[in-house]
């Protein structure tokens, strides 16, 4: 008796690239981190406070008790020239952009970056200078995601998801 | 009384006397009968001109009886003008009645074979007869006859037969078979047939059978006739009109004395009626019947015709009368009661030519007719009517090319005058009217016109049309236009001059309003008017959809266009376009207009005949602002203007224009010329513009600096002067584009103001070339570039020159001079751009230092001196996408030792905040000549590393890693400075490592040898990381003491992680530090 071992094969080829291709590929993306440097990001910029209180009240005094401290402090922050020069920037131009996030003129979108919502009171001059400090503010913010994604070795495919997360704090 | 007897008896006896001759005469005749042929002979003669002659003639008196043969009447002067024969004749005759009043009768009275011959112009010979009243004597001789021998003549039998009549010329009749027969009853019966011909007019009658029996006796005395008429089957044949088939009978009453016929019952049945037209064609009009009763009066010369009565199957129907007087004043009197027409049936009997004429009109239904036509001959032939034609919802249509109107017509159209000033006066409603045509349907709509007026020239006070709804389809979409209001007012015609003139027709509807025409229409000149103020044509526009969806527009605006035909092929045109106030913003409010007043005009030609458009246009604006993404232009200040002239071609699918030119007031003007071929093989574009010597500094500042200036904030630092022009061709042929020209500045600076970089005198031609597809290469463009003086920190102020060569998407550069730095120079090669319209485009070129002192270049850091020099070539140098790019080495020999750096290159070179980055190595540093003399404190040696992955950006160092050693040289000391340990633990711990017993111990020594210093430095995202090289009994030292003696120093954490900000307060701190390390 002769036994036809083709469509077997065929069949046991089909499992074995169908257990290959369920092999998830998870890509890391700290959320949380993206987060923390979001609000202080957004805050330095904005001249908001900080919510955050890393410094606690031992950190406060330990210079005079712990010495050996110093050497070991722990820093996380996401920073480089590159970002604080955008940062400084923004900070300038926030103050431009102030009385028209006052008078509704601006909207943050949900993709991290600044629209014009309304120009209505405004000549054609001023919506031009408008104009042009949303292109620049919104090519700033490209370069900031990016840089903060590159800080935080993530992947640049991943960079709309630092904006997403950068429009929440945006939009406080 | 004597005299009165007298003259009584002398009268009496001259009446004796004459009756007695008379009487004598007669006995005489009367016994001796031959002796009268000759006197009736004379008499004949004399009455007619005639000669009367028999051939044989026998008469008896008793019976009274006349025998004749080949009796002949003929003109003896031109016998064969007149020619009348009977071949027998038989008459018996008697004296009937008492002496006095005898009268004549015929008892028997028999003709055969009579015939008659006229030629020539066949006028009947005429009897002489006196005119004015009978003389006395002749009353007596008349009397005397009537009193002797008869006073009438009666015929009691009468047969004629075998009789024709010939009348021959131009005008020939035959009447043939003519047969008489009066029976006992004295009623006469005739009959013959009738021809007709004139020849010379085409025009003929037969009458086959043509009749009449009378109803009464005849009599010679009693000159009434009554009888019935008849005529069967008739033809009558002219030049433009055939009747067969005629049948018509008639009771006849026809009173001699009098000449007056009266015909009761008329009634005449055309079974045919055959109209030809001049053109050949011919209408049949079949079964029209006559009814009427007329009066014929030859005596006074007229006809009446009471209550006739025409129909033609159920196309015609009218009744009325006619009156028609003959006389030497002819005229004729039409009256119509009441008639009724169809004209769609009617129309089927006009000839081919009107019927074409109409052909795209056509009404239906009963069409009603009444009034009065008169023709009357006096001085002239004056032609009268006063008729009313009545419409009553009657359906119309009017079809031409793919257009129909259909619609009910109901009104009055009345006609009353002497032609031709026949006046008209009509009022018409239309209603329920479809218009469909044009890709333009309406729904029902209503028109009302009144008409006044007589040919040539008409009035049409007003034409009032109101349609609720239409649809319009354009492009495969359809619009709707509501409430549609036209109204015309005092048009006037004039059919003769062929001159149609509307002065004011206004149109309002949902959509265009107040708009308002003009039209002059004649053979000569044929002129439109349209104008308007306010007319919507922006809301128009958008129900039209011919405004991009998203975009908002609004304003006001009047226009103004005249078009006047010339010739037959010739049209000339002006339009005059002035918009106010107009507002318009597309959906991204990209591009957004303001308060925009501008007026355009054209005024040009259109041949009909080749299908050319020539034409003249100009455009200017007055005021308003526009924005164009960040492009805005103030129109107060900077207005533009626009003229040319173009040239188009419809046939030949080809646009051309030339002369034309946009001037930028204040800022820069454009002139252009081009054309445009399109669906055609050679379809294509060529386009060429010249930018005009313009100054650069306000081009630069609204186009952009101020544009820019957010996004590029050096902009704003820029200060630019000179002056630009320009010459670009754009071609596109099947289908691919290519731009060339050559981009020129003259004169042109350029300074940065605060940082030192200027130039001056640049001198600038830039030719470009783009081609959508590298299909081989032609020549190149040439170009050049000159700068007088280059002012750059750290160069001197020098000049550069450079040839510049292109081809299509590619450009080359060729520096003509190196750059002279510090005493050395630095030369740069050919630059390459390749794709350089591309979004990738590629550039290439070489740089070579040569020569440079290290001093003058950090003579702005560092204040000793340090000697050596740079040199060294990268090859190739880079620039793609914003990232520079180098391969190569520059090396560099300070402190008597060498550094060299690797791959430089600029990431970002566009962004706001570029990065330096390169590699660098260096070996046998001297330490001693690097120290001494700092604040960081001595130190002896030989140094060697390397920088890898250094970044730099915004001034600051952004990521390294670093790696510095000492390394042992024979004869060089390795010793460092205490000052110096001091301020390595203090950037490496950020602690000075002098606390205690350490700096008890340590302030005994200036300084300590060492056998090995070794640092490893990192830095990344603004976190360093500072380590020692050396690790020995799980210590890690930065220093490492020689032997016994000098000092270690080791790093307690491996994780020595220092952010940026206090490495900067460390370095700072290091720095600033005059003194020796801090003892505690």
């Amino acid at each position: 008796m002769k036994i036809n071992l083709k469509p077997i094969c065929i069949t046991l080829m089909f499992i074995i690239l169908t257990l290959f291709a369920c092999v998830t590929i998870n890509i890391y993306f700290p959320a949380e981190q993206v987060k923390s440097v979001a609000g202080e990001i957004v805050d330095e910029i904005r001249g908001r406070e900080s919510e955050k209180t890393d410094e606690s009240f031992l950190k406060k005094i330990d210079p005079a008790f712990f010495i050996g401290v110093a050497w070991a402090q722990d820093v996380t922050n996401v920073s480089n020239p590159t970002i604080r020069a955008l940062k400084e920037r923004m900070k300038k131009r926030y103050a431009q952009l102030k009385p028209h996030y006052d008078n509704g003129n601006l909207k943050e979108g949900d993709d991290g970056y600044l629209s014009i919502a309304k120009t209505g009171g405004l000549g054609l001059k001023e919506k031009r200078d408008l104009t042009s400090l949303v292109k620049a503010e919104n090519d700033d913010r490209e370069s900031l995601y990016a840089e903060v994604a590159a800080a935080l070795k993530i992947d640049p495919s991943q960079t709309s998801k630092v904006a997403e997360i950068f429009a929440k704090e945006w939009q406080k | 009384m004597v005299v009165k007897k007298n003259i009584l008896v002398y009268v009496a006896i001259a009446l004796i006397i004459l009756i007695t001759a008379f009487g004598g005469v007669v006995a005489y005749y009367y016994r001796n009968p031959g002796l009268l042929l000759p006197v009736v002979q004379k008499y004949v003669f004399d009455s007619t001109g005639l000669s009367l002659s028999f051939e044989d003639l026998s008469f008896t008196m008793n019976p009274l009886r006349v025998v004749s043969s080949g009796i002949t009447l003929e003109r003896e002067n031109a016998p064969g003008d007149f020619l009348m024969k009977i071949r027998n004749l038989d008459a018996t005759a008697a004296m009937e009645g008492l002496f006095g009043q005898k009268i004549l009768v015929f008892r028997n009275f028999e003709v055969t074979g009579f015939s008659i011959l006229i030629s020539g112009e066949w006028e009947m010979p005429e009897i002489s007869r006196r005119t004015g009243r009978s003389s006395f004597l002749s009353g007596i001789i008349k009397g005397a006859l009537a009193f002797f021998f008869f006073r009438d003549v009666r015929l009691e039998d009468l047969r004629l037969s075998e009789g024709n009549i010939i009348a021959s010329g131009d005008k020939k009749i035959e009447i043939s078979g003519i047969k008489a027969d009066l029976n006992t009853r004295h009623l006469l019966e005739i009959s013959c047939k009738a021809l007709f011909e004139w020849q010379s007019e085409g025009i003929g009658f037969k009458a086959p059978q043509l009749g009449m029996v009378t109803a009464t006796a005849v009599s010679l005395a009693d000159p009434e006739i009554k009888g019935a008429l008849y005529i069967k089957d008739a033809v009558i044949e002219g030049p433009c009109l055939n009747i067969g088939d005629m049948d018509m009978e008639a009771r006849v009453v026809f009173n001699h004395r009098l000449k007056d016929a009266r015909f009761d019952s008329l009634n005449v049945c055309f079974g045919g009626l055959d109209i030809e037209s001049r053109s050949g064609e011919k209408t049949l009009i079949e079964n029209l019947l006559l009814k009427t009763t007329a009066r014929l009066s030859l005596k006074e010369e007229r006809v009446d015709i009471y209550g006739f009565s025409l129909e033609v199957n159920e196309t015609f129907n009218s009744s009325g009368k006619l009156e028609a007087r003959l006389g030497p004043q002819k005229e004729i009197t039409l009256t119509v009661d009441s008639c009724v027409l169809v004209p769609d049936k009617i129309i089927n009997l006009l000839p081919r030519n009107i019927r074409n004429n109409l052909a795209p009109f056509t009404l239906s239904g009963p069409v009603g007719l009444k009034g009065e036509m008169g023709i009357r001959e006096d001085v002239g032939v004056a032609i009268r009517c006063n008729l009313e034609i009545s419409l009553d919802n009657n359906a119309y249509s009017i079809l031409y090319d793919n257009l129909s109107l259909d619609g009910f017509a109901s009104g009055e159209i009345k006609a009353q005058g002497i032609f031709p000033d026949i006046g008209i006066a009509a009022r018409l409603k239309t209603g329920r009217t479809l218009f469909k045509g044009m890709g333009m349907t309406t729904g029902p709509f209503e028109t009302t016109v009144s008409l006044y007026g007589g040919f040539p020239g008409f009035e049409i006070p007003e034409i009032k049309t109101h349609i609720p709804r239409f649809s319009v389809s354009a492009s495969g979409k359809d619009f709707i236009v509501d409430t549609v209001n036209i109204e015309a007012r005092d048009i006037r015609i004039d059919r003769v001059a062929n001159r149609f003139v509307f002065p004011e027709i206004r149109i309002t509807s949902s959509l265009i309003k107040n708009l308002e025409l003009g039209l002059e229409l004649t053979d000569d000149r044929k002129k439109i008017r349209i104008t308007g103020s306010g007319t919507d044509l922006i809301n128009s526009a958008f129900a039209l959809n011919l405004i991009p969806a998203g975009w908002e527009m609004a304003g006001s605006e009047t226009l103004e266009i005249e078009a006047e035909l010339e010739g037959k092929e010739k049209c000339l045109f002006t339009a005059l376009l002035d918009f106010d106030g107009l507002k318009m913003e597309n959906s991204g409010s990209g591009f957004i207009v303001e308060n925009l007043g501008f007026k355009t005009g054209i005024n040009g030609a259109i041949d009909l005949h080749t299908s050319v458009i020539t034409a003249k246009a100009n455009t200017e604006t007055s005021e308003g602002e526009i924005l164009y993404d960040r492009f805005y232009l103030d129109l107060l200040n900077n207005p533009v203007s626009s003229s040319g002239a173009f040239h188009l071609d419809l046939s030949k699918h080809a646009f051309e224009f030339h002369q034309l030119e946009l001037i930028f007031r204040d800022l820069f003007s454009l002139k252009a010329r081009g054309s445009l071929k399109y669906q055609t093989e050679d379809k294509g574009i060529r386009l060429a513009l010249h930018l005009s010597d313009t100054d650069i500094e306000p081009l630069f500042k609204n186009f952009i600096s101020e544009p820019f200036k957010a996004e590029k904030p050096f902009l704003k630092t820029l200060d630019i002067g000179g002056r630009i022009s320009g010459d670009i061709e754009i071609n596109n042929l099947r289908n691919q584009w290519e731009a060339k020209g050559h981009l020129f500045l003259k004169n042109t600076d350029i300074r940065m103001s605060g940082d030192g970089y200027s130039t001056k005198g640049i001198n600038l031609d830039l030719p470009f070339w783009y081609r959508a597809e590298n299909i081989g290469v032609e020549r190149s463009l040439e170009g050049s570039l000159s700068i007088e003086t280059i002012s750059v920190p750290l160069l001197p102020e020098q000049p550069f020159t450079a040839a510049i060569h292109v081809t299509p998407n590619n450009v080359e550069i060729g520096p003509e001079n190196d750059l002279l730095i510090q005493g050395g120079k630095i030369g740069l090669g050919e630059i390459t751009g390749t794709a350089i319209f591309s979004t990738r485009p590629l550039f290439r070129t070489r740089i070579e230092l040569k020569d440079i002192g290290i001093q003058p270049l950090l003579s702005g850091y560092i204040l000793r001196p340090v000697d050596g020099y740079i040199n060294g070539t990268l090859d190739p140098v880079i620039l793609n996408q914003g990232t520079v790019s180098s391969k190569g080495e520059i090396k560099a020999t300070p402190f008597s030792g060498e550094a060299i750096i690797s791959n430089p290159g600029i990431i970002g070179l566009w962004s706001p905040f570029p990065v330096i980055s390169f590699n660098s190595r260096w070996k046998d540093l001297d330490l001693d000549q690097m120290t001494s003399g700092t604040s960081f404190g001595r130190i002896q040696g030989i140094l060697e590393g390397s920088l890898n992955d250094f970044q730099f950006a915004y001034g600051q160092p952004q990521r390294f890693d670093l790696l510095m050693e000492t390394v042992e040289n024979k004869g060089v000391p390795q010793r460092i400075s205490v000052r110096a340990i001091d301020n390595i633990a203090k950037i490496g711990g950020g602690h000075t490592p002098f606390m205690g017993l350490a700096g008890t111990f340590a302030s005994f020594f200036k300084e300590f040898p060492y056998k090995k210093i070794g640092i490893h430095a990192s830095l990344e995202n603004d976190v360093f990381r500072v380590n020692g090289t050396m690790k020995e009994d799980n210590h890690e030292y930065i220093i490492k003491r020689s032997g016994f003696s000098g000092v270690n120093v080791v790093n307690q954490n491996p994780d020595n992680r220092i952010s940026f900000k206090d490495m900067l307060k460390r370095i700072k701190r290091v720095t600033s530090s005059e003194g020796g390390p801090v003892i505690r």
